[in-house]
């Protein structure tokens, strides 16, 4: 299969086409996972509304009923649920407790404290705990 | 949802029935090597049938079976540490649990007869723990090998 891009100014919205001879199962499960993923998410930043690559969120987490996503240099609050985020996002998103999902690309190391929580520290520095029973999603996440 | 958890909780009943009658065969090959003595003699003098008997006995193997069902939902839904996992589930287990054996007649009511169960039971969970934090840590450590 070939993929070709065509840069288009004058589109108000990106536009996919996809061409084949045939609507193959293939074709179908691609035209799915385009359906289903969303690339960019709706977020608001300082009260203005901008859309920002989901890939270059490190974790979205809620903190008093609002949900809030982490770049590595910003904080936007996101208008979307976390299990609807659950949903749309790429597979390397994964949930790790109640009330957080992280990207599993962000990921520097994990550490276990002795009474028995994971501790997740990212790339950017930050760092957010998790239970053991996430502890299967991540590593078949990773490996 | 309701249905799931109903239909969790018959088959913790189920297994719990299963498990008690596997435990009283065992039991009678032991005491007794040739009858079926599903109960001690002490636990069927309180009541006017062997066959009440034996039925109170059958629905309460069901209930430490919907008991364990239930406060296994500690280690699969909850957000805990495992040290609180481990802790919570021992002492909710152990109020409920430690009641009926004793009404069962399985351990005798006596200070050094609670005392060498609860010793027991401290120790297996003990060992629970630590295998838990073992394999906790075995997991991380592959993980962190991989992201390097």
């Amino acid at each position: 299969m070939r993929v070709k891009f065509e840069k288009k100014k004058y589109l108000e919205e990106n536009f996919l086409v996809i061409q084949a001879k045939e609507k193959t199962s293939e074709v179908e499960s691609i035209i799915k996972g385009i359906e289903q993923t969303k690339t960019v998410l709706n977020c608001s930043y300082k009260d203005k509304n901008v859309l920002i690559p989901s890939n270059l969120f490190i974790r979205f987490f809620s903190c008093n009923k609002k949900i809030y996503g982490s770049t590595i240099d910003s904080e936007y609050l996101v208008k979307y649920r976390l299990y609807e985020l659950e949903n749309f996002l790429q597979k390397r998103f994964l949930r790790i407790s109640n009330n957080e999902i992280i990207n599993v690309d962000y990921i520097a190391r994990l550490e276990v404290t002795n009474t028995g929580i994971i501790i997740i520290y990212f790339k950017n520095g930050e760092q957010t705990s998790s239970s053991r029973r996430y502890l299967k999603s991540i590593k078949e996440c990773l490996l | 949802m309701k249905k799931h958890i109903f239909l969790q909780l018959f088959s913790g009943f189920k297994t719990g029935v299963f498990i008690g009658l596997m435990f009283s065969i065992l039991f009678s090959f032991v005491y007794s090597g040739e009858g079926f003595y599903p109960m001690p003699p002490s636990f069927i003098e309180k009541f006017s049938s062997e066959l009440t008997a034996f039925l109170i006995s059958v629905f309460l193997w069901g209930l430490i079976g919907v008991i364990f069902t239930i406060t296994n939902y500690i280690f699969t839904s909850t957000d805990w540490s495992i040290t609180k996992m481990t802790v919570s589930h021992a002492i909710i287990s152990y109020l409920l649990f430690l009641p009926i054996a004793l009404y069962l007649n399985w351990i005798n009511f006596s200070v050094t007869n609670i005392f060498s169960f609860t010793l027991i039971y401290i120790i297996i969970y003990t060992f629970f723990w630590i295998i838990s934090i073992i394999r906790v840590k075995k997991e991380v450590d592959k993980i962190n090998k991989h992201i390097r």
